[in-house]
């Protein structure tokens, strides 16, 4: 009975509502009687009903409540059917959502799955790119002050350091490979290699022709003719420090050095030529420019992850001045002063913008 | 004539639109994209097909804010295909775009000028 009266509302408030229209027609009659003196009996009930018309008007009253109650107990089940119906395709829908939610816990697991390996394999290639770089070790114990600032974007880098001594020379350079991450890493080994090849094996020691040789190895190693369509190569900033008469020698592919003496920069470009890549109709041979250097004066070299960093709001690169200023404006400045004046401004410049490249800075005491 | 070749900027890539009605070739944002042989691949085949054939007037547009080195030596290498419509007789000119404070897209232009051998002007934006 419950769950009928629940099921239909209507009869239940047209029930209630008659019954509670049947109290006006008893309480009129009951009153009237009493009034009257005509006794509760059942006579005097019908004595007072026959006498006073306004007892007819009055009995209508349970079917008047009776029905507008049934109408209100239909609005009321209309609301019910609608909630019933709401009810109904929420949990449709939250078992869809379930099942969505369900697939896609399936593909992030998938994801997560992939990128634990993919990590996993660059942590494991950046084990083998660092045993490479770590020969650099050797540059520390070569000059009396050195510092290397390199800061991959990637877990592997396109950028890296080299450096060699040999037949009383000191090499070093800083490589930048185009690209980064996975490929650049490709490229960097590419170019350690040959660069040991050039310099180590077959002995040249002239700083140009030394990039003269490393383009052409690249080119012949990436196999890039006339009609080939990679462009990968590599910039660097060579220099040979010849200590034994106080000079220096250098080659720049695209990046240039920087020579200071107290508060005093000079700056050597670079040829415009990348080492591999493009074919270029007008490329000429490397240049070399050699500078007598001081004790106690620096050289400077640089990829263009630092000086190319775009700024946090994305409208304007790092540039040149930064490094110039922080090389020249305090001679007195150690090279972990140097670095972390330029580490400091250069992470207020990038903000939350990423890192767009590897970034790499070789500087040595001479 | 070859149909114009048109390509939306991306945040990592240019507007490029080379009209071939007007024969104004614009290349205008910032090109760092993270595979730049996939990206312009396409657009050195296009214009590779459209020097076979140019126009009597080409006017390369550069607009670029920025771009990473991968890509200088692609956006070089195609400037340089032009070299080729003007060794062939026709007019075409580059227009190297830069903001008056930008030192670093000014020498870049300056050094590309010096490399070319095509009819080439800075302007500021």
């Amino acid at each position: 009975m419950a769950s009928l009266s629940k099921k239909d509302v209507r009869v239940q408030y047209a029930i209630y509502g008659a019954l509670f229209g049947l109290c006006f027609p008893v309480m009129a009659t009951l009153f009237d009687a009493f009034m009257r003196d005509l006794g509760f009996g059942i006579n005097g009930l019908i004595e007072a009903q026959k006498t006073q018309p306004l007892h007819w008007i009055i009995n209508t009253a349970p079917i008047f409540l009776g029905f507008f109650s049934c109408l209100a107990g239909i609005k009321q089940q209309e609301v019910i059917n609608v909630n019933a119906g709401l009810e109904e395709k929420v949990a449709q829908r939250t078992e869809m959502l379930n099942e969505q939610n369900e697939e896609l816990r399936t593909i992030h697991d998938e994801l997560e799955h992939s990128l634990t390996r993919i990590s996993q394999s660059i942590d494991y290639a950046q084990r083998i790119q660092d045993a490479i770089i770590s020969n650099t070790e050797e540059m520390k114990n070569a000059f009396s002050e050195s510092m290397i600032m390199f800061k991959p974007r990637d877990t592997v880098s396109g950028d890296f350091p080299w450096y060699i001594k040999k037949d009383g020379y000191h090499f070093f350079a800083a490589v930048d490979c185009t690209g980064h991450g996975v490929p650049g890493a490709f490229m960097s080994l590419i170019g350690y290699f040959l660069l040991n090849k050039i310099v180590k094996d077959e002995g040249v020691t002239d700083t140009n022709e030394i990039l003269c040789a490393l383009h052409l190895e690249v080119v012949k190693v990436l196999k890039q003719g006339a009609d080939s369509d990679v462009h990968d190569g590599m910039d660097l900033a060579l220099c040979r420090v010849d200590e034994a008469n106080g000079e220096v020698m250098f080659s720049g592919a695209g990046n240039p050095v920087y020579h200071v003496r107290g508060e005093d920069l000079m700056e050597y470009k670079a040829d415009f030529w990348s080492i591999g890549g493009t074919q270029y109709r007008k490329r000429k041979p490397y240049t070399a420019q050699k500078f007598e250097y001081k004790k106690g004066d620096t050289l400077t070299v640089f990829s263009d992850g630092i000086t190319d960093q775009i700024s946090a709001d994305g409208s304007t690169k790092f540039g040149y001045r930064p490094i110039k200023k922080a090389l020249t404006q305090n001679p007195d400045a150690s090279f972990p002063e140097i670095r972390s004046t330029l580490e400091d401004q250069l992470s207020e410049w990038m903000g939350d913008y990423r890192q767009m490249d590897d970034m790499l800075m070789i500087s040595v005491k001479l | 004539m070859l149909d114009s070749l048109k390509m939306e900027a991306t945040e990592d890539t240019p507007f490029v639109d080379f009209d071939t009605t007007t024969g104004i070739f614009q290349v205008t944002g910032r090109a760092l994209p993270e595979n730049a042989h996939e990206f312009f691949k396409p657009i050195e085949d296009w214009v590779a097909e459209y020097a076979e054939n140019p126009l009597d007037n080409t006017v390369v547009e550069m607009r670029i804010d920025y771009f990473n080195s991968a890509a200088t030596r692609y956006i070089f290498n195609l400037l340089m295909s032009f070299e080729d419509i003007v060794e062939a007789g026709k007019d075409a000119k580059i227009v190297w775009y830069y903001k008056e404070e930008d030192d670093m897209i000014e020498a870049k232009g300056e050094e590309f000028e010096s490399m070319l051998d095509v009819p080439f002007e800075m302007k500021t934006l």
